[in-house]
């Protein structure tokens, strides 16, 4: 029973990171980024990703859990790569599908304040 | 075999907090603006401040003209102004959180991280920012 309860527990926790699909959900569809070809791209490249999540997911948590004991095993899976091409995949869709990031004004200083137009 | 599942069930638990208790910043400053919550916290090296809306949820809308607005409620009252706002895409797809970088200006003689610094008790609190 033990077993059991620490097996499911592990696969939770190894579930709630987010991942490229999930952040499909996220994106604002009405934005005039959301049908442009590179986010077309993008979003098809993260519906193809895998995330492997039954048996990486619960080796992160494993490893989440023991720490540094559980570090040479984890070593093997070469997770830090996976999760920074996750990040990047993440990253990327975010940076095609999603407009209005950044608002870039001039500024002059009058009468000892800052104005920026 | 009984520690390694109260060590999972603590990093279940660790999930399940709230998303805005997994920002990195020790904020600087605390406040309402426009019925909704923001934490203002300022970078110790570069003229920048670090804007997010501790209560928005996960994948709500938020746009760079809320945010402009906040940042420039906030500094004011120094003489100050916002010259960029961007979002730092890598903190968003790691924290789940916006944290939008305010870039900002002042006029010569002032000092706007000095002054954050200097208030912070206060500004923590909600009170305004003053020269």
């Amino acid at each position: 029973m033990k077993k059991l309860t620490l097996v499911l527990t592990l696969f939770v926790v190894g579930g709630c990171a987010s991942t490229p699909q999930t952040m499909l959900s996220t994106l604002d569809r009405a934005d005039p980024k959301y049908e442009s070809q590179g986010c077309i791209d993008a979003r098809n490249i993260a519906m193809q990703y895998d995330n492997k999540p039954l048996t990486r997911g619960a080796l992160e948590a494993i490893s989440m859990a023991l720490g540094p004991l559980a570090t040479g095993g984890y070593s093997l899976l070469d997770s830090n790569t996976h999760v920074r091409n996750r990040d990047e995949v993440m990253a990327e869709i975010h940076r095609r599908c999603t407009s209005g990031s950044a608002d870039l004004k001039k500024c002059h200083e009058e009468n000892g304040k800052i104005i920026c137009v | 075999m009984r520690l390694v599942s109260t060590i999972a069930l603590i990093a279940l638990a660790a999930t399940a907090l709230p998303t805005h208790a997994k920002m990195p910043l020790g904020f600087d400053s605390r406040f309402l603006f426009n019925g909704m919550k923001y934490e203002v916290d300022v970078d110790r090296d570069k003229d920048t401040l670090l804007v997010a809306n501790v209560k928005i949820k996960e994948g709500a809308k938020e746009d760079v003209g809320q945010i402009r607005s906040v940042a420039e409620h906030f500094v004011e009252p120094s003489g100050c102004g916002i010259s960029a706002i961007h979002l730092d895409d890598t903190t968003f797809v790691k924290m789940k959180i916006k944290i939008w970088y305010a870039d900002y200006v002042c006029p010569e003689g002032t000092n706007l991280r000095t002054l954050i610094v200097d208030q912070r008790d206060a500004l923590r609190k909600g009170e305004p920012l003053h020269k």
